[in-house]
């Protein structure tokens, strides 16, 4: 079980994905927007993960993970973009910005369980970091 | 309080209501009523514009206009790649280039030299000349191609929704017939568990019976044993009895000899005595004989009770214990089918719900379709907000030639700027071509799915 932070300016795609995670035996908590998202992780601690869209009124994805990637616990905690946006220069700047990967939406349960297995880190080094 | 032609604030708006609606009906899982919404709100936005157009002084571009709305617009507008001529739907367009001078009649004379200059510096913002002309003459065809792309966008949406949906139904569907399959593995289960069972629960009453048959047959084993030993005990003092007889009989049979002997010495008078002394013996055996018997009897006793024993314990009780023993096999035999019943129903469900849990998850993903349609939608508002404010701006124009300054021709790059997905920008260029200077930069688009 990880403890995922969901981050999108949508509530549908907050409840869609939260459904999805938590039935998958997962811990999740949602922001809407990218000045909420780096809230969340001051109050609530260190997510396993985080997932974030691109376009956010207020604070956009990859503000956030530029942001985020200034805490010292972020520096390697994966961040994911959900974005409806599949451009190589968005991906890029989010890349740049320190971005783990990105998803277009809309993502399956099936293929978006498996980037979850393939990003998160095992039990035990998320326990020592 | 703006007379003729311009009729704005409440149409600026009239699309978004049903499309709000639509939105809500989403929100609802109302399918069917949100396409619907969504497709009234597409003919709204239309036949808005097509009133506008029509209103528009002097163009003839109400006919232009008005081809465009067909009962049901997104489908008509499929954004295929539409021949610039305009095939079927437009034939005015061309001519209305042609016709221009109508619309701007006074105006049209002293607009000819500023649309050359336009031409030059376009696409840009572009501070037309005192009169609109130019700009009506030039945004037209981009007009015509915006509501073009607009139904793109709405096409798009129609082919979203009606994916999403028919994902859910087929999803739901699925579930519906695994649950179904879960039900029926169940269902066989519980059947030959209570095909089992009703055996079952005669074996139980079997075991009961062992259970009582064994705690019976230990006391009476105990009891056998404990009378046996009783008897045996009871023939001790027999024996000692017997023993004091022969004693007895032998100290008789003494007395009876010395008897005898003194007879015979008596002589004549003696002679009585050795009638006795024979009696005395004769009575000696007797008792010998007796004890010997009485030693008999008890043997034969002891035998018998030995006997009767042995046979109590090895034929009937056998028997008995042959036959539970046989009962308690085929209990055991049946929990061994019991539980393989069970285990291999429990295998199916476990298969069954994983499935079912699967589809659960994926109908729940489904969901993020509305945020796709909703950004869609919301850029279709925002064109049509767009193309009505940019007539009222003409409307304005035309009753004030001082305000025809501000006014710039309608440029679809505008509309391309806040694309934020493939399909937007694809549609896009679909109809205003990719080389134009008026399409969204170009797709390059990468995987859905990529690791950094």
């Amino acid at each position: 079980m990880a403890r995922i932070y969901l981050v999108d300016d949508s509530t549908t795609m907050l409840m869609s994905l939260k459904a999805v995670l938590e039935k998958a035996g997962h811990q999740v908590m949602t922001a809407s927007d990218g000045r909420k998202g780096i809230e969340l992780v001051q109050k609530a601690g260190k997510p396993d993960l985080v997932i974030t869209d691109l376009n956010m009124p207020g604070m956009d994805g990859i503000t956030m993970i530029r942001e985020l990637r200034k805490l010292p616990t972020m520096r390697f905690t994966p961040i994911l973009m959900l974005t409806t946006e599949s451009q190589q220069a968005k991906r890029m700047e989010a890349k740049k910005a320190g971005a783990t990967g990105w998803l277009v939406k809309p993502v399956s349960a099936k293929d978006l369980l498996a980037v979850l297995q393939r990003v998160l880190p095992r039990a035990g080094a998320a326990a020592g970091r | 309080m703006t007379p003729g032609p311009c009729t704005r604030p409440v149409p600026a708006w009239t699309p978004a209501v049903p499309l709000a609606l639509a939105a809500l009906a989403w929100l609802a899982g109302w399918t069917p009523v949100a396409l619907l919404l969504a497709g009234v709100s597409g003919g709204l936005a239309i036949s808005l514009l097509a009133a506008a157009l029509r209103s528009a002084p002097a163009v003839e571009a109400g006919d232009l206009a008005a081809e465009p709305v067909p009962p049901d617009p997104p489908e008509a507008f499929d954004p295929g790649p539409v021949p610039e001529p305009g095939a079927d739907a437009d034939p005015a367009e061309p001519d209305v280039a042609d016709e221009e001078p109508s619309p701007a009649a006074a105006p049209a004379e002293i607009g000819e030299p500023s649309l050359a200059e336009t031409e030059e510096s376009s696409p840009g913002p572009e501070p037309a000349a005192n009169l609109p002309a130019d700009v009506l003459l030039e945004s037209l065809p981009e007009m015509k191609r915006a509501v073009e792309i607009l139904s793109g966008h709405l096409s798009t949406v129609v082919d979203d929704t009606n994916g999403a949906a028919e994902g859910v139904v087929g999803r739901l569907g699925e579930i519906d017939s695994v649950v179904g399959q879960v039900v029926a593995a169940v269902e066989e289960a519980s059947e030959a568990i209570a095909s089992l069972s009703s055996g079952e629960a005669a074996r139980v009453d079997d075991l009961e019976e062992i259970g009582r048959y064994l705690d019976r047959r230990g006391g009476q084993m105990d009891d056998d044993r404990s009378r046996a030993e009783a008897v045996l005990r009871a023939t001790e003092p027999l024996s000692a009895f017997t023993r004091t007889l022969r004693d007895i009989a032998m100290k008789t049979n003494l007395l009876a000899l010395n008897a005898a002997i003194e007879a015979a010495r008596a002589g004549e008078h003696g002679k009585g005595f050795g009638v006795v002394a024979e009696e005395v013996q004769a009575l000696a055996r007797e008792a010998k004989a007796a004890a010997d018997q009485i030693d008999e009897g008890i043997a034969a006793v002891v035998g018998t009770i030995q006997d009767q024993l042995r046979d109590t314990l090895s034929k009937e009780a056998l028997a008995k214990e042959k036959a539970l023993l046989e009962q308690i096999r085929e209990s055991v035999a049946r929990v061994g089918r019991l539980r393989e019943i069970s285990s291999r129903m429990h295998e199916q469900v476990d298969t069954l719900s994983h499935r079912a849990s699967e589809l659960v998850m994926e109908t729940m993903a489904g969901v993020q379709f509305q945020d796709i349609v909703r950004q869609k939608i919301e850029k279709v508002q925002e064109g049509m907000r767009d193309l009505v404010s940019w007539w009222e701006q003409v409307g304005r124009a035309v009753e004030d030639p001082s305000a025809a300054a501000s006014i710039r021709s309608f440029q679809l790059a505008d509309m391309a700027s806040g694309y934020v997905m493939a399909s937007q920008r694809q549609v896009h260029e679909e109809v205003a071509g990719v080389g134009a200077g008026q399409g969204a930069p170009p797709a390059d688009d990468g995987p859905a799915i990529e690791f950094f």
